[in-house]
């Protein structure tokens, strides 16, 4: 397979972000579910996005930054544990997404009407992701081509055409199963590469286990 | 000086071809760097690393400084006392004038020749108003607030935004320290270098060189804290909590920092940690030169558990060091400090001096612990606080001033 050629090759972006304060902040439950009420793609982008990129050698904290406020700062383990089951490969759209967020505050607030107030200093503060997708000018031809520059770029080329990826395309799927399907055909690689959960995995983890996969094919 | 290409080593060759990626997109673009201080203190340090280091990514990069003399300095110490929160601090009008005037002066005198203008501190902040100038038009100034700011004095606070609210951005260490403002806020770590001299690796022959120096005994146990003398750095409360510990764990003390050009302050607290060791053989007050850093890094590396006590923070970048080191690290929970250690995973958080001395005693008695939340705490700072990460998200904020205020910039 190392040798057969695309007739489209693959166009390696990376994606990397910067934070930035929104002004927006939360003290209580109530004023959370406002702030996610309020929040945009960015905003919930960054929440759910920069843990994994904190952590990406050691095991992930937790999924995503508001489940780990609820436990860490609220103590309201089982919202936060709720919080952190939500798949977010299950949504076709951030807006979705947020959706379920607020549905499942909603439930939890409408049983437990006794919730904590914390101090300035423990504040959930909304932070939103200013994005850069940068072409990194690295085309594949063949699936050696594709394990050599994959091999070469950062865990933002993941970024971009991993996670990035469902809520680009609407669908559970990522850049490198839909080129690898279409251009060799390989749909039982593009699969097991689409399976493969990026929200259990670090980084690094998740960029070997794809080179593994594809290598097994080549 | 090392190369970019030295850090390959350390984040992968795929993290440096990245930043220099990143860095073409600011071809032709003056970065201009301003503060007030050579040397000392952690702002000059990191500058002192990133100019180098932009310009071996082909950013042309400067770096400036403005002029104060003692009045301005022992001002803006008060400055910085004041928006840390210290209560007891009084700046009167005369003052905030004699800051202007500075202001004015260092205007006159400055060629403000960059595309993009980086402020650093309080101290040069009123540079701003160079912005009305004719042809300034389309030069950006950004502010970087290397300080916690969330409880500043309100007057102190007030004068200062004045001129924050000028600038086009602002940089913060962490969400905590900001305030409201007009202005976009970005939310930028500081770093540490691990190729420089305070934390590349020694070897053993290097740190038995120190320890003879200062006559520190390497066979018994050394908990240290490396801070210049500030009162909030607390090294008085460290005194505290080492002779807290003492009485059930033999160890030796080391306090080594020194003083920034800018802080007057500093020979004062110098004293007054001094007349209360008492002449203890087993506290090691060491006041040194800011170009001790060979020796600092040997200090940290021979440490049992290194402390970062402080009252107040700005990022507190010794507690990175520490753990780079792989050193077991009690801090207390104020200012960036908890960005860098998670209680419990990869290093220990405290809030009093009995609770700063009772973890000390459990990591000088239980190496096995101490020595996972230092590995723990090496990892988290590689992935986090290394100079590489830094570069990367000043080139991005560099960047994003050419773009107004998109939420996608595509490059």
């Amino acid at each position: 397979m190392s040798n057969v050629q695309a007739k489209y090759p693959f166009r390696f972006f990376v994606k990397l972000s910067l934070p930035q304060l929104t002004g927006l902040f939360a003290l209580n439950l109530n004023d959370f579910l406002k702030g996610i009420r309020m929040s945009d793609d960015a905003i919930l982008y960054y929440h759910t996005h920069h843990f994994l990129l904190q952590f990406h050698n050691t095991a992930p904290a937790a999924p995503n930054d508001f489940a780990y406020w609820v436990a860490n700062v609220l103590g309201e383990n089982l919202l936060a544990e709720q919080l952190a089951g939500i798949d977010m490969f299950g949504f076709n759209s951030m807006e979705e997404f947020k959706q379920k967020l607020i549905e499942v505050i909603e439930s939890f607030i409408s049983e437990n009407k006794k919730t904590r107030q914390v101090e300035m200093s423990s504040r959930f503060n909304f932070i939103k992701s200013v994005t850069y997708v940068m072409d990194t000018k690295k085309y594949a031809y063949s699936l050696d081509d594709f394990v050599n520059i994959l091999q070469s770029l950062s865990i933002y080329c993941l970024y971009y055409h991993f996670f990035e990826s469902s809520f680009r395309l609407k669908e559970r799927k990522n850049d490198f199963s839909m080129w690898i399907a279409s251009e060799f055909k390989l749909t039982e690689l593009a699969d097991k590469i689409n399976n493969l959960d990026p929200y259990t995995h670090t980084m690094n983890e998740l960029k070997n286990a794809i080179i593994k996969l594809v290598k097994q094919y080549q | 000086m090392n190369s970019i290409n030295d850090y390959a080593e350390i984040v992968g060759k795929e993290t440096v071809d990245e930043l220099q990626e990143i860095a073409s997109h600011l071809e032709g673009k003056v970065i201009q760097n301003i503060n007030s201080t050579a040397v000392g203190g952690g702002v000059a340090e990191i500058l002192s690393r990133m100019i180098p280091l932009l310009r071996e990514v082909n950013v042309k990069a400067e770096w400036d400084f403005i002029k104060g003399g003692e009045r301005f300095f022992e001002i803006t110490k008060k400055i910085h006392n004041s928006l840390h929160g210290v209560s007891d601090v009084i700046i009167t009008k005369e003052e905030f004038e004699y800051f202007d005037k500075i202001t004015n002066d260092n205007l006159a005198d400055m060629n403000l020749n960059g595309d993009i203008i980086f402020i650093h501190d309080p101290q040069p902040i009123g540079l701003i108003a160079a912005k009305k100038r004719a042809g300034f038009k389309e030069k950006k100034f950004i502010w970087r607030c290397h300080i916690d700011i969330s409880s500043a004095n309100v007057n102190t606070f007030n004068f200062l935004k004045k001129y924050i609210e000028l600038y086009d951005a602002s940089v913060f260490s962490s969400p905590l320290f900001s305030k409201k403002l007009k202005i976009p806020q970005m939310l930028i770590s500081p770093s540490i270098d691990p190729l420089s001299d305070k934390n590349k690796e020694l070897d053993r022959k290097q740190i038995d060189e120190v320890a003879n120096r200062f006559n520190i005994d390497l066979d018994r146990k050394i908990i240290t804290q490396v801070s210049r003398f500030d009162r909030l750095k607390d090294p008085l409360g460290v005194i505290d909590v080492y002779r807290l510990v003492k009485k059930y764990t033999d160890c030796q003390l080391i306090l080594a920092g020194g003083a920034a050009d800018d802080d007057p302050e500093g020979m004062e607290v110098y004293k007054e940690v001094l007349e209360k060791a008492d002449g203890d053989k087993d506290i090691f007050i060491l006041n040194l030169p800011p170009t001790s850093n060979i020796e600092i890094n040997a200090i940290q590396r021979m440490s049992t558990v290194i402390l970062q006590k402080s009252i107040k923070e700005g990022f507190g970048l010794t507690v990175s060091e520490s753990l780079w080191k792989k050193k077991p690290t009690i801090a207390s929970a104020v200012g960036g400090i908890p960005l860098q250690i998670t209680h419990k995973y990869s290093g220990l958080l405290s809030r009093t001096i009995e609770g700063t001395a009772l973890y000390a005693k459990q990591l000088l008695q239980n190496p096995e612990y101490a020595e996972k939340l230092g590995l723990n705490g090496h990892e988290h700072v590689k992935n986090n606080f290394l100079i590489t990460r830094h570069l990367r998200d000043y080139l991005l904020l560099f960047i994003k001033t050419q773009y107004n205020n998109e939420n996608i910039i595509y490059l």
